[in-house]
C-alpha cells in the first residue's frame, strides 16, 4: 500500500486519519455489540425447549479460550512494537502468534458450537440459543475477519521483504484485534461467568 | 510514533500476567460456592474485574493512554451512550 | 493500473474518487429516486381522493405506501443530503478531498446498487408491503412468506452500509483535516450540522443492522427471534427499529438545518445569529434524539414510568429545536433580504418545520398520542418536518448551489415558480391531514367509506399532490433549460457568500484549493471581503495553477466492483438451492476486490 505518501499528510489531530477512523469503527461497533449482548441477556431465560445456559456452558474450556485471546493481544502489542523498532524477525514472530492464537480461540469456538449442537442446542432449537450464537457467531467472525487481515499482512511481509514496516497499518490491525479481544471479555463475564445469576 | 516511551515490553509482559492472573482469578469465582450463592457479591467483584481487564487493555494494548485524548472521548462517548440506551432499553422491557 | 484510467467519459465518472463527482452522482441518483417516491405518492394520492376507489387493490396499496417511505427516506432525503456532504465539506473546511476517496466512491456504488435491489422487487412483483419500519411479526415468514419483505431486509441493510462507510469518513475527514486556523468553532454551522449527523449515523445504524440480522435469521433460517410461540417478542424489532429511527429522523433534519443556517445569512447580509448556541443546539438534539425512541410505541403498553420518561425527554428536545427558530427568525430580522429561489426555500422551511414541530409535540403527550397514533395526524406532522422542512432546505440547497457545482445559475423565475407550487401543493394536501386524523381517518388503508366525512379533505389532499407534481415537473424544465442553453454563467463568488467555497471558481478546480487557505474567523471569506463597518476589501481569491503539479488520489475500479461483491451476496438469499453459490460467489468477489483496492497505488 502506498500509504506512506498519506501518513506525512499533516492533520488537525496528529492522528494517522487511517488511525482516527477505526477509532470511529469501533465507537460503531459498541452499539453494535451492545445490541447482541443486550438481546442475550433478554433471551437467555426464554427459551421454551431444549437445553439451558446452566444445562451446556463449559466454563473450564471457556475460561482457557479467553486466555488464549488475551494472549494473542499480547502478541498483537509484541508484534506492534518490533514492527515500529524495524525488527523484522520479530514482527514477523509476534504477527504470526496472534494468528495462531487467533485461528486457536476459533478452534475453540467450533468445539463448543458443537458440542452445544449435539447437546440439543441448534441455532432454531429455542430463542436462547439463537441468541447465543448469534452473538458469538458475530464476535467469531469479527476473530475470523481479523486473522485474514493478519495473515494477509504476514504473506505480504514476506513478499515485500525485510524493509516493510507497516506501522500505521498494522496499528490500526491491532486496534481492531484489541477491540474485539474487549468485547470478549464482556461477554466471557456477561455471558458465561453470569451464568447462574 | 515516538509516544511509546512509556510502554515498553517489559510492561507488556507485565499487563500480561496480570490478564492472565485476573482470568484465573475469575475462574476461581464461578467455581467457590460462597461466591456463588451470593449474587450481591459476584457480580460486582466480576464486572469490576472485567472493567479492570478492559481499562488494562483499552488504555495500554490500544494506546489510549498515550493518544490525544480525542480518541478516548470517541470512545468513552460511544461506549457510554452505548450503556445508556441499553440500560434504558432493558428498564423499558 | 489506475494512473490508466481515462478522465472523461462514462469511465471517468465510473471510477472517479473525486468528492465533487460522487456528490453529483449522489443527487442524480436521489432524483431518479424521488420521481419513483413522487409516483409512489401520486398513485396512493389518487386512489384515495374519492371512496371505494378501485385504481389499485389493497395489497399494492400496501407496497405504495411501504416504497414511497422507505425510497424518500433512504433514496431520497439521505442520499441528496449525501451529496451536499461530498461536495462541500471538504471545500467548506479547505481540505483537497475526503480521508478516505476510494471509500467514499464505494459508499456511493453501495448506495446505488442498495435502492436498485430494492426497486427490483416492482419488476418481480414483489415489492415490500410491511411499512418502511416492518414491523414483526407482520413481516415474519408466517405472515409474509413471499421474497417481498426480504427486498426491504436486504436493501437497507445495503443502504445502511453505504451510509456508515461514508459517517466515519466525514467524521475523521471533518475532525481531521481543516485547514490552518478553522478550529472547531471556527467551522461553517452546515459543517457542524454534518459532524452531530454523521455521528448519529455511526451509532445508530448499528441498531438496525443487528434488527436487520435478527430478521433475516428469522425469515431464512428459521429461528424466533421476534417470535412469541418460541419465546422471542415483537417488541424488540420496535425497540431496536426505533432507536436506530428516532436518531435516524434527526439524521433527516439536521443537514437541512444546516443549509438554512447557510442559506439565510447570505440572503440577510447578515452573520447567523448566534452562532455558538445553534453549534451546542444541534449537538444536544443530537444526544437527546437517542433517549426518545419509545415515543413512537406509546401504544404499546410500556408502563407508566417509561411513557412519563419518554414523553419528557421528547418534549425536552423541542427547547434546543425552539432556539433554532429563534435563531434563524433573529437573523432574518433587520437584514437586507434578497428574495431569491434558494432564500424563499429556506424561509418557508422555517414557517413549516415550525408547524410539523408543534404537532409532534402535541403527540410528545401520551395521552393525546393515543387518539393520534396511527391516524393522519402523524401523516401530517411528519410531511410537515420532512417535507416542508427537510425537502424545501434541500431544494433551497439546490438552487444556492447549483451555480457553485456547474458554473451556471438557475433560472430564478422558474425556480420561484415551482416554489409557489410546491408550497401551494404541499400545503393543500398536508394540511387537511390534521383535520382527517382528528376526524379519525385511519393510515395506511387503501380505500375508506364515503359516509366518514373524510371525502373533502381527501379531494383536496390529492389536488395538491397534482400541485406539487407541477412544481416538480417545472424543476426538471429548469435543470434542462439552464444545462441546455447556459445563459447565466456562475462567478466563483456567485452571492457574495461568507464561506471558503465562495473563493474557488464556479466549478471549483478538481484539485480545490491551489493554496491551502488559512482562516482566521468564522466566516473567513466574508472577513476579507469587507471590513467590520462594512467597507469593501480586495479578497484573496483562489489563483489557477497547472493541475499536473496538484497530487489527486488516482481514480479506481475497485470500488464499483467491491459494491457489486456485497450486492451480489444478498442477492444469493433470493434463491434456494442455488443462493448459497451465489452468495458464496459475491463473498469472493467482494475478497478479491478488497485485496486489488489494497494492493493499489494511491
Amino acid at each position: 500500500m502506498s500509504a506512506d505518501a498519506h501518513a506525512v499528510h499533516h492533520t488537525v489531530t496528529g492522528i494517522d486519519n487511517r488511525k482516527f477512523g477505526m477509532w470511529v469503527l469501533i465507537g460503531s461497533e459498541c452499539f453494535l455489540f451492545g445490541a447482541l449482548i443486550l438481546n442475550y441477556l433478554v433471551n437467555r431465560d426464554r427459551g421454551l425447549v431444549g437445553p439451558k445456559a446452566t444445562d451446556i456452558f463449559n466454563i473450564d474450556i471457556t475460561t482457557l479460550s479467553t486466555f488464549d485471546l488475551l494472549m494473542s493481544s499480547v502478541a498483537m502489542v509484541l508484534a506492534l512494537h518490533a514492527c515500529q523498532h524495524r525488527e523484522i524477525k520479530k514482527f514477523r514472530f509476534w504477527t504470526a502468534m496472534v494468528i495462531l492464537g487467533g485461528i486457536i480461540f476459533l478452534g475453540f469456538q467450533y468445539f463448543e458450537f458443537h458440542h452445544f449442537i449435539h447437546a440439543g442446542l441448534g441455532l432454531t432449537t429455542n430463542v436462547f440459543g439463537s441468541s447465543f450464537y448469534l452473538l458469538t457467531g458475530c464476535h467469531g467472525t469479527h476473530v475470523f475477519f481479523g486473522v485474514l487481515w493478519l495473515t494477509s499482512m504476514l504473506v505480504t511481509s514476506f513478499i515485500r521483504g525485510k524493509e516493510w514496516f507497516p506501522s500505521v497499518q498494522l496499528e490500526v490491525a491491532g486496534l481492531y484485534w484489541h477491540f474485539v479481544d474487549v468485547v470478549w471479555i464482556l461477554i466471557f463475564t456477561v455471558v458465561y461467568l453470569f451464568v447462574y445469576l | 510514533m515516538g509516544e511509546n516511551q512509556h510502554a515498553t515490553v517489559g510492561l507488556y509482559w507485565k499487563f500480561a500476567a496480570v490478564l492472565c492472573f485476573i482470568t484465573f482469578i475469575e475462574w476461581g469465582v464461578f467455581k467457590n460456592d460462597t461466591f456463588r450463592s451470593n449474587a450481591k457479591l459476584m457480580i460486582p467483584l466480576l464486572l469490576g474485574l472485567s472493567v479492570v481487564k478492559f481499562t488494562m487493555v483499552c488504555g495500554w494494548y490500544m494506546h489510549l493512554r498515550y493518544d490525544s485524548n480525542i480518541l478516548a472521548k470517541i470512545f468513552g462517548f460511544s461506549l457510554g451512550l452505548a450503556l445508556l440506551v441499553y440500560t434504558i432499553m432493558h428498564l423499558a422491557l | 493500473m489506475a494512473k490508466c484510467l481515462p478522465n472523461t467519459g462514462v469511465i471517468s465518472w465510473i471510477t472517479t474518487v473525486d468528492h465533487k463527482r460522487i456528490g453529483i452522482m449522489y443527487a442524480v441518483s436521489a432524483f431518479f429516486f424521488l420521481l419513483c417516491g413522487g409516483i409512489e405518492a401520486l398513485l396512493m394520492r389518487t386512489q384515495l381522493a374519492i371512496p371505494n376507489n378501485t385504481l389499485v387493490t389493497a395489497g399494492t396499496f400496501n407496497s405504495l405506501v411501504t416504497m414511497h417511505g422507505t425510497t424518500m427516506i433512504f433514496l431520497f432525503v439521505m442520499p441528496l443530503s449525501a451529496a451536499f456532504f461530498n461536495f462541500l465539506t471538504p471545500l467548506m473546511i479547505g481540505a483537497p478531498d475526503v480521508a478516505f476517496p476510494r471509500m467514499n466512491a464505494l459508499s456511493y456504488w453501495i448506495f446505488l446498487f442498495g435502492g436498485l435491489l430494492l426497486n427490483f422487487s416492482f419488476v418481480v412483483r414483489l415489492a415490500p408491503d410491511g411499512g418502511w419500519f416492518n414491523y414483526a411479526n407482520l413481516t415474519g415468514k408466517a405472515f409474509s412468506p413471499s421474497h417481498a419483505i426480504d427486498f426491504w431486509v436486504f436493501g437497507v441493510q445495503i443502504l445502511g452500509l453505504a451510509s456508515l462507510i461514508a459517517a466515519i469518513n466525514f467524521l475523521v475527514t471533518i475532525l481531521n483535516m481543516r485547514c490552518k486556523g478553522m478550529t472547531l468553532l471556527k467551522m461553517p454551522i452546515f459543517i457542524w450540522t454534518t459532524l452531530v449527523t454523521q455521528v448519529l449515523l455511526i451509532l445508530a445504524l448499528p441498531v438496525i443492522t443487528v434488527a436487520l440480522v435478527m430478521m433475516t435469521f428469522d425469515r431464512t433460517f428459521g429461528t424466533g427471534f421476534f417470535d412469541p410461540a418460541g419465546g422471542g417478542q415483537v417488541i424488540m424489532w420496535q425497540h431496536f427499529f426505533w432507536i436506530f429511527g428516532h436518531p435516524e429522523v434527526y439524521i433527516l433534519i439536521l443537514p437541512a438545518m444546516g443549509i438554512v443556517s447557510e442559506i439565510l445569512p447570505t440572503f440577510s447580509r447578515k452573520p447567523l445569529f448566534g452562532y455558538t448556541v445553534m453549534v451546542y443546539s444541534s449537538c444536544a438534539i443530537g444526544f437527546l434524539g437517542f433517549a426518545v425512541w419509545a415515543h413512537h410505541m406509546f401504544t404499546t403498553g410500556l408502563g407508566p414510568w417509561a411513557q412519563a420518561l419518554f414523553s419528557a425527554a421528547t418534549m425536552l428536545i423541542a427547547v434546543p429545536t425552539g432556539v433554532k427558530i429563534f435563531n434563524w427568525i433573529s437573523t432574518l430580522w433587520g437584514g437586507q433580504i434578497r428574495f431569491t429561489t434558494a432564500m424563499l426555500f429556506a424561509m418557508s422551511f422555517i414557517a413549516m418545520f415550525t408547524f410539523g414541530g408543534l404537532s409532534g409535540v402535541m403527540h410528545s403527550s401520551p395521552p393525546i398520542d393515543s387518539q393520534h397514533q396511527d391516524t393522519y395526524f402523524v401523516v401530517a406532522h411528519f410531511h410537515y418536518v420532512l417535507y416542508g422542512g427537510a425537502v424545501m432546505a434541500l431544494f433551497g440547497g439546490i438552487f444556492y448551489w447549483f451555480p457553485k457545482v456547474f458554473g451556471y445559475y438557475l433560472h430564478e423565475g422558474m425556480g420561484k415558480a415551482q416554489f409557489w407550487l410546491y408550497m401551494l401543493g404541499f400545503n393543500l394536501t398536508f394540511f387537511p391531514m390534521h383535520f382527517l386524523g382528528m376526524q379519525g381517518m385511519p393510515r395506511r388503508v387503501f380505500t375508506y367509506a364515503g359516509d366518514q366525512g373524510w371525502n373533502l379533505w381527501n379531494l383536496v389532499a390529492t389536488s395538491g399532490s397534482y400541485v406539487t407534481a407541477l412544481g416538480g415537473v417545472m424543476f426538471v424544465v429548469n435543470i434542462v433549460y439552464t444545462m441546455a442553453t447556459k445563459k447565466k454563467k456562475a462567478p466563483a463568488d456567485c452571492w457574495d457568500g461568507r464561506t471558503l467555497e465562495w473563493s474557488l471558481a464556479s466549478p471549483p478546480p478538481e484539485y480545490n484549493f491551489a493554496v491551502d487557505p488559512e482562516v482566521k474567523n468564522l466566516d473567513d471569506w466574508w472577513h476579507q471581503k469587507y471590513t467590520h463597518d462594512g467597507r469593501r476589501l480586495t479578497p484573496r481569491y483562489q489563483p489557477d495553477v497547472d493541475p499536473a503539479t496538484k497530487h489527486l488520489p488516482h481514480p479506481s475500479f475497485w470500488p464499483i466492483i467491491l459494491a457489486a461483491g456485497l450486492e451480489i451476496v444478498a442477492i444469493g438469499f433470493f434463491f434456494d438451492e442455488v443462493g448459497h453459490y451465489i452468495s458464496v460467489a459475491g463473498l469472493v468477489v467482494t475478497l478479491l476486490a478488497t485485496y486489488g483496492w489494497i494492493f493499489e497505488e494511491a
